[in-house]
């Protein structure tokens, strides 16, 4: 049965009942109709330009909620037939704001995802962006699970050790070249070297489950082919219990939540994000594992200056995934297939007015400090965080930003909490390790 | 006086006084760390601030849209009380003075729907009204203001029934006899007797939409929509936990409740044993 | 006899009228609320119906097996089971023993009271921020300079802390509103029999049990009702509180059904739904054992 008429049986049903009960009702303002559709989309002038047309943006990164407004705005202006509204997830929220409208029957138009969203839950959501005029300026556009190209790449991100370059280059006695910490010894060493100069707990180490599950937990992803790597795992060629890159990532997240060196070594599970940036941030810790999105927390205490080093997960110099940090698209903008002519038509311009418009390209790299995935766009970030990382993309020393291979909802809600009961030493690493294999195994 | 019953007396006070800390202090942190940069917060969260700065309370201010927020805050919290008030204490009067196997029925699924838990019609509601009929993006207010008055109407019904029992039914027929109409009846009589009751009522329910998250936050998805509750949460998110930030917000929130508070104290508890006892 | 038939018609039709003038809003907005989505959630947990606009396939039962075997579910109505009794408990003596308190006569003590209550002014999104910050800043501020154990413990990073906290903040929010509720029960209890009962020589226990309490019943009633269902369905606290962390060891069912029953994808609505109707069963059966006790101890008394 389809279930909207379902729904209209049931409201029926209703009324009959109480017919029968010998109450006459007054309609109840539920009474069932089509969807409502806005009547501003059925005037009948004929313009040159978009007709007229209101889209629907949900923003996934919370912390830019007021630039993405504020960039809906100006589009708006710019364009007078076309009406913006944008929605904002709110950051550590469960439910996404694309959730929470869908649910709620609206269409959203352009919606933004992690790319694993548009192989997984969200196959088939896109229409095809390929033949836009912005494609021939990235190499980084998103493919759905059909192999369509439905993902404008909107934000390049990275994420690896942050460390506060005044204190480690203190203690380091001059600039430290944070690529040439490639093993796991030196790291350790580092530290010393840090504690040595006054610092008693170089590491804050924030462990919230988005941190140490779908990021750093997902990290062993790259050690060769990162969709090989995860379908080895699923299907079971690759057991991660032995798997050396694997256990080499949980050594060093042991090594982070140490007592010795973490300043909450004592009791590694808490609501730390806050104090631990505020401690790297004021140079009374040095270490703490994030993104270039963590600047906004560090700066609360601006002056000191902040760089990226690699997480390494072994004592290998050669190894790769110890000398270069973790970069990649890690938001894309979609439309919706389900909005009408008129909607898709509106959302193509503003992904264009992003790229192409002095506005829009504004908006992206200086007001929300984007590193965009656009060669035409040659405005940089002015935050050191995001600096870093897109010179670690210049100097391609970038491994694939390896979220992007998993699903990071699930991460986030099944493997996350796991890592966490493995730092704080409720389960044993072969436990965790089972935990992750299981898990891969159930998504064939 | 007796030292046996001075000593009972010195230790009521020194009690008191130990819960007046436990029950107030958190609000003095609120209030002293309102003034405070993150780093004076982290480096004492009980400390006095050295200077009185207003900068964090005016940018939580403006980072919140206190205005707009407050607005929508009261306007949803007004007009759905005074609905309730209204439309119940009609019902209820009918239907004490109407005793038909109808009211009987009614009165029955309106105590009967006060032990249904939110979550059983969270689904369904989101689902009817937000899915397929559309409401919640076209008319977001008026369908929350209809569910409040939805679910605000069996607990005022229950108790404006219990006071109708109370008010003799000869009052009410002589002022029939005296000609006047059974609207009138209602409006000249009946309601003005019930005042009492419906300040009871009124702040239960107030206290309750005022605070309430769930449900408008499944509604008012629009920021300029948003509910005092729900900007506090997303503010909290958009901000991580910045306590510079979120503690003022907090604080500016809070103000215009314990003001309401100071100075309706006494009705407010003689509301809430009414309540209680009904 | 055909004209008063006919009278009573129209006395009949006129009685429609009424009904609909008088309680016709009141109907309206009931059936809107509960209703229309109590019924029609019944039919949505026989579905299983993965997106609110896609098609749902009549499915039977099968939700409900579905629902039994859900371990995520029945761990978040334990915990939830868990906390409610640690809260009811505490909160109904903390706030009976305050009633007493209070109405003690000292100067001063309607400001007590006052600022008992004052946290049910504020609703469960900000207070459990301010304990947050209490409990993640405070309490550790004051571990470092103390050196008290327990205080430099993570409140929300250890599974039983965390469950500790939730519990001491509702405590703390709801004994107030409560201890309201047992003033007026206590208020109730006619001084003569107190009066009598002393001069009779009974001691202040005795006084408690023979008299105050058994007086106090149909208050208790009312805290216990209000107390159980506060805690059985708290969700803003736990949200702003805990978030259910550490590893979701803090998820309420509530929180679990607002986190199932909410997400465009992956969820099954039918199922979450037929996990919200077990949820009202058993809270069904909760009022109907306390309705039938209290009308038990009204017989008696």
């Amino acid at each position: 049965m389809k279930h909207k008429k379902l729904s209209l049986v049931v409201l029926l049903m209703i009324a009959l009942v109480l017919a029968a009960c010998s109450t006459k009702t007054e309609t109840t303002p539920a009474t069932p109709s089509e969807p409502a559709t806005d009547t501003s989309k059925d005037t009948e002038q004929k313009q040159e330009e978009l007709k007229p047309a209101k889209i629907i943006i949900t923003n996934a990164k919370g912390e830019i909620a007021k630039q993405v407004e504020q960039a809906g705005k100006d589009f708006a202006a710019a364009n007078p037939n076309i009406t913006v509204e944008v929605y904002s997830q709110a950051v550590g929220d469960s439910l996404s704001a694309f959730d929470r409208l869908t649910t709620a029957g609206n269409v959203v138009t352009i919606a933004m995802f992690e790319p694993g969203a548009l192989t997984g839950a969200q196959k088939g959501f896109g229409i095809d962006l390929s033949g836009e005029k912005w494609a021939a300026e990235t190499t980084q556009i998103i493919k759905d699970g059909d192999g369509v190209a439905v993902g404008f790449p909107f934000a390049v991100e990275g994420f690896g050790i942050v460390y506060n370059k005044t204190v480690v280059d203190k203690a380091n006695g001059g600039p430290l070249d944070p690529y040439s910490i490639n093993t796991r010894d030196k790291l350790k060493e580092l530290f010393d070297k840090v504690k040595a100069s006054g610092v008693e707990f170089p590491v804050a180490y924030q462990t919230e489950a988005w941190s140490v599950g779908n990021h750093f937990g997902s990290l062993w992803v790259a050690q060769g082919d990162p969709a090989q790597t995860v379908a080895d795992v699923q299907a079971g060629t690759i057991q991660l219990k032995d798997n050396a890159a694997f256990n080499g990532v949980l050594d060093t997240m042991e090594l982070l939540a140490s007592p010795e060196y973490n300043k909450f070594g004592k009791a590694p599970l808490g609501k730390y994000y806050d104090e631990a940036h505020l401690l790297v941030g004021s140079g009374k810790s040095a270490f703490l594992t994030n993104g270039n999105w963590a600047f906004d927390s560090l700066k609360a205490t601006a002056g000191s200056e902040f760089g990226f080093m690699p997480f390494p997960v072994d004592n290998d110099a050669n190894n790769p995934m110890n000398n270069k940090i973790v970069a990649g698209p890690t938001q894309v903008l979609a439309i919706n297939k389900k909005a009408t002519a008129e909607e898709q038509a509106a959302a193509k311009k503003f992904l264009e007015w992003i790229v192409y418009d002095n506005a829009g390209q504004d908006f992206l790299v200086n007001k929300s400090q984007i590193i965009p995935a656009f060669k035409n766009i040659s405005l940089e970030v002015t935050n050191p965080l995001g600096k870093a990382v897109q010179q670690a993309v210049k100097d391609g020393k970038t491994l694939p930003f390896t979220t992007n291979y998993i699903v990071p909802g699930e991460y986030f809600e099944k493997i996350g909490p796991e890592v966490q009961k493995f730092l704080d030493k409720k389960i044993t690493r072969e436990q965790l390790a089972k935990v992750y294999q299981d898990y891969h195994a159930s998504k064939k | 006086m007796q030292p046996k019953v001075v000593i009972k007396k010195s230790m009521l006070y020194i009690v008191q006084a130990v819960l007046l800390v436990i029950f107030g202090y958190p609000f003095f942190l609120l209030i002293i760390n309102s003034f405070k940069s993150l780093l004076e917060i982290f480096e004492n969260p009980v400390a006095l601030p050295t200077t009185y700065s207003f900068d964090q309370i005016a940018t939580a201010f403006e980072n919140m849209n206190f205005g707009t927020t407050f607005v929508n805050s009261l306007l949803i919290t007004v007009v759905s009380v005074s609905l309730i008030l209204f439309f119940s204490a009609m019902a209820a009067h009918f239907m004490v003075r109407n005793d038909t196997k109808t009211n009987k029925i009614l009165f029955f699924l309106l105590v009967f729907s006060m032990i249904i838990p939110f979550q059983v019609v969270m689904i369904p509601i989101n689902i009817i009204y937000g899915g397929v009929l559309g409401f919640f993006q076209d008319i977001p207010f008026t369908i929350l203001i209809a569910l409040y008055v939805g679910f605000g109407s069996a607990l005022a019904v229950v108790i404006y029934h219990g006071f109708v029992k109370s008010i003799p039914y000869e009052l009410e027929e002589a002022a029939q006899i005296d000609g006047c109409s059974r609207i009138g009846v209602f409006f000249r009589i009946v309601l003005p007797i019930m005042l009492p009751t419906s300040v009871t009522i009124a702040i239960l329910t107030v206290l309750w939409i005022w605070n309430d998250y769930l449900l408008p936050s499944l509604i008012l998805t629009k920021s300029e929509l948003y509910t005092m509750p729900i900007q506090i949460k997303v503010f909290s998110g958009e901000y991580q936990n910045d306590w510079a930030l979120l503690i003022p917000a907090m604080l500016l929130t809070i103000l215009p409740v314990i003001a309401a508070y100071i100075f309706g104290q006494k009705y407010i508890i003689r509301g809430v044993m009414q309540g209680a006892i009904k | 006899m055909v004209r008063g038939d006919m009278m009573q018609k129209a006395k009949q039709g006129q009685l429609i009228g009424w009904q609909l003038m008088f309680t016709g809003v009141t109907i309206a907005t009931f059936l809107l609320s509960i209703g229309i989505p109590f019924v029609y959630g019944f039919f949505l947990s026989l579905f299983d119906l993965k997106s609110v606009s896609g098609e749902g396939t009549f499915a039977w039962l099968s939700n409900y097996g579905d629902a039994f075997n859900d371990k995520a579910y029945w761990t978040s109505l334990w915990i939830t089971l868990k906390y409610t009794v640690y809260t009811v408990v505490l909160t109904n003596v903390l706030a009976f023993a305050m009633a007493f308190l209070v109405t003690a006569g000292t100067r001063g003590q309607n400001v007590v009271r006052a600022a008992i209550f004052m946290p049910n002014m504020i609703g469960g999104i900000v207070l459990g921020y301010i304990w947050v910050f209490i409990i993640g800043r405070v309490f550790m501020d004051f571990g470092e300079s103390s050196g008290i154990a327990l205080f430099q413990r993570s409140f929300f990073g250890e599974p039983e802390l965390a469950f500790l906290s939730l519990v001491i903040v509702s405590v703390w929010q709801q004994s107030g509103y409560m201890m309201i509720v047992l003033i007026a029960g206590l208020l109730n209890v006619p001084r003569d029999l107190i009066e009598a009962a002393m001069i009779d020589g009974a001691g202040a226990w005795q006084r408690l049990r023979a008299i105050i309490l058994p007086m106090m019943v149909p208050a208790f009633l009312v805290t216990l009702f209000l107390t159980l269902r506060n805690s059985f369905l708290v969700y803003d606290l736990n949200l702003s509180l805990t978030a259910g962390d550490p590893y979701n060891s803090t998820e309420f069912v509530s929180m679990y059904l607002v986190n199932v029953g909410l997400r465009s994808t992956g969820s099954n609505f039918g199922l979450a739904q037929a996990e919200a109707i077990i949820l009202f069963v058993i809270v069904a059966a909760i009022a109907w054992a306390q309705f039938a006790y209290g009308k038990r101890k009204e017989v008696e008394a």
